[in-house]
């Protein structure tokens, strides 16, 4: 097991983080969630950035606390906020890389740069939001590492942009035995690129299915105001009020088929189902 | 520890048009002064370099840049040790060069200086300067860049109203001076230079341990 967190708890006031997963070898597994649900807290958690208020995570099968320099060199991570100081140029950070990790690779880490027209001459500061977040991914995918934790690492990204890092990521993969956390508010990102998804709402996780499958768990039903007054409310999960009636989640397509066959039943997408979740109530 | 050295080490150099500002003033003084141009010069340069060093910090607070170094191989440990290393590397190199330019000046201009002396105090200013960072430190990492500038006047003042507290509730006579100056010279009598000298560093090294253990308390509890 790669990671593995079990009933970990964060309080900010109000919000409540409370998560369990696990993330296996060779695999990716994403985190997908409207900006608010928690994913950088829980990715912060994660690398023991903040301090859990319950609950149990465990890397490479230690807890943080235990994790050796070897251990963290095993670990490349893009944070949604956060790099190298932007003061710094990518020619001055190549130093800092090759005494921090025993595997980083110099020649191709150029290579890279070049390949995605980086200057290695130009402060941080002064690049584009685009050329930080590549120099991101590729400064946490330049020492093979075995897990990389990714928050947000398309964020500002345009999509020829996006394209081109996440086939990065899944040429990243090839090996076989290395594993990805990603995370994303943008679904397309992680259904090509994902083994798994977990979807995360004010810190709950209200899905963790495979890729391919996971927009069979939930049904989009469309009703009117009429047809909703009829329905079973018990088998609605989520219920957003529009203009003409309703949009609902349902987790029980079947039964909407069987029962209530004059009402629209739609698979729908990711995003559709984030809308619903974050702007409607639950059921 | 290498990492972050070298890491602080790049930063300090996007620094590097200042550092020769500095230097000239320096030269200024040491051109235009006199034999006691040294004891300015002396620790005006090492504690620029070494609030440079600890500026370092700020550089790292600046867009959560401190968050990403904690994902590194490092722990919050090493990180304040390294801090503390650069701080220490820092006063003394900006000892040795402004020791070395205010040598030369002594040495062409021929002035009559008790080297032993010299040597001496300048290192115990080092070293006094050294401690002030370690005051400085933990200070900025509690407080950030902008805070740790208020906070630091404020426990100055309280240190100089201390004194002066001390001084004015001591009553006018209580202290011999003349008795008092007989005490210590009776001191400094019965122990050798190297004596005291050794009693100043460890103090020092007490003291600067003791900064490192508050600073690591400071960055276990720190969220980022």
């Amino acid at each position: 097991m790669i990671l593995k967190i079990k009933d970990l708890k964060k309080d900010y006031g109000d919000f409540h983080l409370n998560w369990s997963m696990e993330l296996q070898e060779g695999m990716v597994t994403g985190i997908i969630g409207a900006n608010g649900a928690g994913k950088s807290t829980l990715f912060k958690s994660v690398l023991d950035l903040i301090h859990i208020d319950g609950g149990s995570i465990e890397i490479f099968g230690k807890t943080c606390d235990k994790l050796t320099m070897k251990d963290k060199e095993d670990i490349g991570v893009v944070l949604a906020e956060g790099g190298f100081s932007t003061y710094l140029t990518i020619g001055k950070i190549i130093p800092v890389m090759r005494n921090m990790y025993h595997a980083f690779n110099q020649d191709d880490f150029k290579k890279k740069c070049e390949q995605f027209q980086l200057p290695l001459d130009k402060q941080i500061k002064d690049m584009s939001t685009g050329m930080s977040a590549k120099l991101n991914v590729l400064l946490a995918m330049s020492h093979g590492a075995k897990l990389l934790i990714l928050d947000e690492p398309t964020a500002g990204l345009d999509v020829l942009a996006r394209g081109e890092l996440l086939d990065m990521m899944r040429e990243y993969m090839e090996p076989g035995n290395r594993s990805i956390l990603i995370s994303s508010h943008i679904s397309s990102d992680l259904e090509n690129l994902c083994d798994d998804l977990y979807m995360i709402h004010k810190g709950e996780q209200i899905l963790h299915e495979d890729a391919d499958t996971v927009m069979d768990t939930f049904g989009i039903l469309k009703m009117t105001e009429d047809q909703y007054r009829q329905v079973d409310t018990k088998k609605l999960y989520y219920v957003k009020k529009e203009g003409y009636g309703y949009h609902c989640i349902t987790r029980d397509k079947q039964f909407f088929i069987d029962n209530y066959p004059q009402i629209i039943l739609e698979k729908g997408n990711i995003d559709e189902v984030l809308t619903i979740i974050e702007r409607g109530k639950r059921a | 520890m290498k990492g972050l050295l070298v890491k602080d080490f790049q930063l300090l150099q996007t620094n590097k048009m200042t550092f020769p500002i500095f230097i000239i003033i320096a030269l200024v003084f040491l051109i235009s002064g006199d034999q006691e141009a040294g004891f300015f010069v002396v620790p005006y340069i090492t504690m620029i370099f070494g609030i440079m060093t600890v500026s370092t910090v700020s550089y790292d607070e600046v867009d959560h840049s401190i968050a990403y170094i904690m994902t590194l191989p490092v722990t919050r440990k090493i990180y304040v040790v390294e801090k503390y290393v650069l701080m220490l590397l820092g006063t003394i190199i900006g000892w040795a060069i402004s020791f070395g330019a205010a040598s030369v000046f002594a040495v062409v201009r021929a002035y009559e200086l008790d080297w032993v002396q010299w040597i001496v105090t300048t290192l115990v200013i080092m070293v006094v300067m050294f401690m002030f960072l370690c005051v400085m430190l933990p200070v900025q990492l509690k407080f950030g860049a902008t805070n740790s500038r208020i906070v630091l006047i404020v426990i100055f003042a309280i240190i100089a109203i201390g004194i002066l507290g001390i001084k004015n509730l001591v009553p006018v006579g209580y202290v011999d001076s003349a008795h008092m100056t007989i005490v210590l010279n009776r001191i400094i009598n019965s122990v050798t230079i190297a004596g005291v000298c050794g009693i100043f560093l460890v103090i020092a090294a007490v003291f600067s341990l003791l900064s490192m253990k508050i600073s690591m308390g400071i960055m276990k509890q720190k969220q980022f």
